[in-house]
């Protein structure tokens, strides 16, 4: 049976080079032209304790998990009851494993999957300074038909830098490896050879260029495309490669990552380093977030543009910090106090992110307000290789008082100006003429503090307005399919949304899909035009609390018979559980 | 051609509405006289504070300002220094806000050593909220919130300021205004973290600071670079002790972080590179 | 505590001195106005609005006198008042929002006792005869400044309330 995509999992105990063995495997499969994603899963230790990798692969652009792993390949059995929840496994299953490991854990030999083993350590042994993981990974890439060239390019890719030495031993124990899968015939008793209905070296040839980038990556890229050049920033799980990956391409382009002290000192030297003129980051997690809340709310009061990406994790408080979830929406869209308009953008997937970052920091500049972007752990942390992504340029100008348009002749500056748009014109620290104080403290349009109803009922509507008039265009969501029955979702849960809705297209149901960017302000029109046909509406996200829902009702924009597919994290949604729940719905 | 500003000129038209009597009225007037002599122009100041009676400065003054919330003025101005290093960055705010809420970030500051002033008016009490005790204040001292008094020792400022690593720290008093502009000029010229401490009596909460003429001293009369001296002389300061303490030339902020903001030229070409980064 | 005497070389460095005090004086006199204004005490504002004008005019006047001089510059710390002389330490801090307006006026006169006391310090002590001269006319000028302010005492001689109560409990503005 051909198919187009497959997944394999790798474990074993940290050090173990589980890890390792993802990276090298998903760069080859990338550079033989498969495309695909990686996520990584580890126990709380930092260093040593367990370690797992989960991969899938496709001949296109894929971004979803599966359903349930073809093959999981284990070094060893070192806790691996923490990850079984995360490999589903089944009797089309294929587990490769270490002999000299021991005995199969009872949890395993539960699943109806088959088993092949192999002594690993001897057949290591016999290669100097040879390792069990790459011997391993050879068992898999023999299966894959996986060519020298993209095996090597991968190795040295990947361990380059830890000399010549390792580089040599690594490839000798992968060809060790598919050697031994070669002369072993478990793979085709059980149809384990995967035939694939379209050449994945299709994949070489076109024009497009193929990236592999994390999710984390992917933001940090969109915010240097629009023009961000300051982030203050404090450490936090999921978010931290985000600002190791911009503090030195920062200094590169003329800007610059200052490490704060606190949450609570990250978002106040953003709002310092904007008001100063320079487009402005923080990213981090929920409890982060929540530090920040208070920052946030000055932002939007004293309408200066900043950039806060939240990654989002297992809530709350501490939570899972080493797993994805979609329940920090509540605190994006409520978080302040008083009535504080701003924009809440989510990527849908770890391409998207480029797009969705640069977009929400281009919107922040241009509307002077904060813009909250929902990343979470699942897009973050994994890895994929995708189609390089392209999208138009928007404007990501700020609307600044420079003193070619202000002279001392016209009247007082009016920082908070009441103009149609809603956009006053700010003016930048070191112009003359146009000198003015930003509050936090209600104002009225010069700046002065002010407790004037007629102030406060003109600002706040200012606030709103120059959000809810903008048009944001068609990029407000992904709209895919046709038909009356209809998936609402946001985020990470985008892609495997959208697998359910193909194979459920598959078995001929009309599935029309609605994966949202633009959270808030919702585009409420937009939204009822594309739910205008819909029989049955159903929204689905990984969080316990139906956060999207309650805030689509809220907005009246949901069909009082609508559904709710909403669970929890720290598992990653599955399509067939999407499908399942549509079926019994309809 | 410059004109030459009096401190008049770098007061804004909004009226200060702090008590009469307030002892913040004398540190408006002897900032301007220290910018007007030091001959800093107006948009080139960017001032910044926090929350409370101290924090309502900036309005006062005819420059950039920036009024945020309580506690978090020295993180904005990091924030806008880092960025604007041509800018006179300026932070003001009281004992509460620059010792309570705002603790941490006072600590990380002073080890920046980033070069701005700060200027903290302490009169010991929480004055916008009706007279609560403040970090500084004594413990024994009475009020509704501690009926007993706070039974806590005071925050000492200039010893946590020596201690973190501030390269100037000086004590003021309103009440002695020439001196304290002497202060501030010399805080405004120095290269690094400028601390100093006003004592600045409440008139409304605090009425029996207006003993405090009576009882502050004009102890250091230069500073030191010493800072093993600088801790012996503040530890044995009975905390009214005016003047300069410490002051010390260390690399400032901007010479040892890479951060250079460059907004005028364009980085199209580096931008290309860092995306090829990702191609397979 | 006071700070030492200073010697006056030359009428220049006198009414450099003078200028500088007396426009500071006016500076913070207006503060006092404006803040006693905003606080709702009008009564003693009066007084300082008053006070103000006489200021005013003495400012004036030594303008005239300075025309064509060329005066040192004087750094705003080296105003060589004695330490419990300078005008503006005084004026603000017995300043009270609920100050009442026989208050104000020893306020008021206060300033001008020891700018009074500075020139007579001048003179005294003082070795540049031009400087003394000046110093004991701007003696007598004060003299009269000061009388004038007292006969306004008269208005208030039968106002029995030391300090105003405030029937109002303290704002949270913020």
């Amino acid at each position: 049976m051909s198919i187009s995509s497959f997944s394999v999992a790798v474990t074993g105990a940290g050090g173990s080079g589980a890890v390792t063995t993802g990276l090298i495997l998903l760069e080859t499969m990338a550079q033989q032209g498969f495309y695909g994603f990686m996520i990584r899963s580890s126990g709380p230790q930092i260093r040593g304790g367990e370690s797992a990798v989960m991969m899938r692969f496709d001949t296109n652009e894929m971004l979803s998990t599966n359903n349930q792993f073809d093959y999981l390949l284990a070094l060893d059995w070192f806790n691996i009851e923490r990850f079984i929840d995360e490999i589903p496994l089944g009797a089309n299953s294929l587990i490769i494993y270490d002999l000299s490991a021991g005995e199969v854990p009872e949890i395993l030999s539960q699943s109806k999957a088959q088993f092949v083993g192999f002594d690993l350590k001897k057949l290591a042994k016999s290669i100097e300074g040879g390792r069990s993981n790459m011997v391993g990974l050879g068992l898999l890439v023999n299966t894959f038909s996986l060519s020298n060239k993209s095996i090597n390019k991968a190795v040295n890719k990947i361990l380059r830098h830890k000399g010549e030495k390792i580089v040599t031993s690594s490839i000798a124990c992968i060809k060790t490896g598919m050697e031994e899968q070669s002369k072993n015939n478990t793979w085709s008793v059980h149809n384990m050879t995967p035939i694939f209905e379209k050449d994945p070296g299709d994949a070489l040839k076109t024009e497009s260029t193929r990236w592999s980038i994390t999710g984390n990556e992917a933001c940090g890229l969109g915010a240097l495309k629009a023009g961000v050049r300051f982030v203050a920033a404090y450490p936090i799980t999921p978010a931290t490669e985000i600002l190791e990956w911009l503090a030195p391409r920062l200094e590169n382009l003329g800007g610059g990552l200052l490490q704060a002290e606190d949450e609570l000192a990250s978002i106040n030297m953003i709002i310092g380093a904007s008001f100063g003129g320079v487009p402005s980051l923080t990213a981090t997690s929920g409890p982060g977030l929540s530090l920040m809340m208070e920052g946030i709310g000055l932002a939007i009061a004293s309408e200066i543009p900043i950039v806060v990406v939240n990654v989002t994790r297992g809530g709350p408080s501490t939570g899972i910090p080493t797993k994805s979830e979609q329940s920090d929406l509540n605190i994006s869209l409520y978080g302040c106090h008083g009535d504080a308009p701003h924009l809440v953008l989510a990527p849908l997937n770890i391409s998207d992110a480029v797009f969705t970052t640069y977009w929400a920091s281009c919107l922040a500049e241009q509307l002077q307000t904060v813009a909250i972007v929902l990343s979470d752990q699942f897009i973050g942390q994994s890895r994929a290789i995708i189609n390089k992504p392209s999208f138009h340029e928007v404007n990501c100008q700020r609307t600044t008082l420079s003193k070619e348009t202000f002279s001392n002749e016209q009247e007082d500056y009016q920082r908070y100006e009441i103009l149609d748009n809603g956009v006053s014109p700010m003016s930048i620290p070191g112009t003359k003429g146009c000198m003015y104080t930003a509050d936090g403290l209600e104002h009225n349009s010069k700046g002065t503090p002010s407790s004037m109803s007629v102030d406060h009922i003109a600002q706040l509507e200012k606030r709103q307005n120059k959000l809810i008039q903008f048009d944001y265009g068609a990029q407000w969501a992904e709209i895919s399919g046709h038909g009356d029955v209809v998936l609402i979702t946001w985020g990470s849960s985008s892609a495997m949304v959208n697998e359910a809705a193909q194979q459920l297209q598959k078995q001929a149901y009309a599935i029309k899909t609605v994966a949202i960017r633009l959270l808030m302000p919702l585009p409420i029109e937009l939204l009822s035009e594309a739910l205008k046909d819909a029989k049955k509406v159903i929204v689905i996200e990984q969080n316990q609390g139906r956060q999207l829902f309650h805030y689509l009702h809220a907005q009246n924009s949901l069909p009082l018979n609508a559904h709710a597919f909403a669970r929890s994290g720290p598992l990653p949604l599955r399509p067939h559980e999407i499908v399942k729940f549509v079926q019994e719905v309809l | 051609m410059t004109i030459e500003l009096k401190p008049k000129d770098y007061k804004s038209d909004i009226k200060p509405v702090w008590c009469p009597g307030c002892g913040h009225f004398s540190i408006l007037s002897a900032l301007t006289k220290a910018l007007a002599y030091l001959k800093i122009p107006k948009h080139q100041i960017g001032f910044v504070s926090g929350i409370g009676c101290s924090s309502r400065i900036p309005a006062y003054v005819d420059s950039y300002g920036f009024h945020g919330v309580h506690g978090r003025g020295l993180a904005v101005a990091a924030g806008l220094k880092a960025v604007r290093p041509d800018l006179h960055v300026i932070v003001a705010g009281g004992d509460g806000d620059g010792f309570s809420i705002g603790g941490n970030h006072f600590i990380h500051a002073c080890r920046r050593n980033m070069d701005m002033l700060y200027i903290v008016m302490d009169n010991q009490v929480y004055g916008m909220t009706k007279g609560q005790a403040s970090p500084t204040t004594a413990p024994d001292w009475v009020n509704k919130l501690t009926p007993h008094g706070s039974g806590v020792r005071p925050f000492e400022p200039l010893a946590i300021a020596l201690a973190s690593g501030s390269s100037f720290i000086a004590r003021g008093f309103s009440g002695d205004p020439s001196a304290m502009s002497k202060i501030l000029v010399e805080a405004l010229q120095h290269p690094g973290f400028s601390f100093v401490q006003v004592l600045s009596p409440c008139k409304t909460f605090r009425p029996e600071q207006v003993e405090w003429k009576k009882q502050v001293h004009n102890t250091f009369i230069e500073p030191t670079n010493d800072s093993v001296l600088a801790a012996q002389r503040i530890h044995s300061d009975d905390g009214m002790g005016l003047g300069i303490v410490f002051q010390c030339k260390i690399p400032v902020w901007s010479q040892h972080s890479s951060i250079q903001v460059d907004t005028q030229n364009s980085f199209e070409a580096k931008i290309e590179t860092i995306t090829s980064e990702f191609e397979l | 505590m006071s700070k030492e005497f200073l010697m006056i070389k030359s009428p220049e460095h006198l009414f450099a001195q003078v200028y500088a005090m007396k426009c500071e004086s006016e500076d913070r006199l207006q503060d006092l106005i404006d803040s006693l204004n905003q606080h709702n005490n009008k009564a003693a504002a009066d007084i300082f609005s008053r006070t103000i004008e006489l200021i005013k005019r003495s400012i004036e006047n030594i303008e005239q006198r300075i025309q064509g001089m060329q005066l040192p510059e004087i750094p705003p710390w080296e105003s060589q008042w004695h330490y419990d002389v300078q005008p503006d330490l005084v004026c603000i801090e017995n300043a009270h929002y609920l100050m009442s307006p026989l208050q104000a006026l020893e306020l008021a006169i206060y300033n001008e006792m020891r700018l009074q006391e500075f020139f007579k310090q001048q003179v005294d002590k003082g070795v540049n005869e031009d400087v003394r001269l000046i110093a004991s006319e701007l003696f007598f000028q004060e003299k009269q400044l000061i009388e004038h302010i007292l006969s306004w005492k008269v208005q208030f001689e039968n106002s029995e309330i030391e300090q105003n109560e405030d029937f109002d409990p303290p704002n949270i503005p913020e």
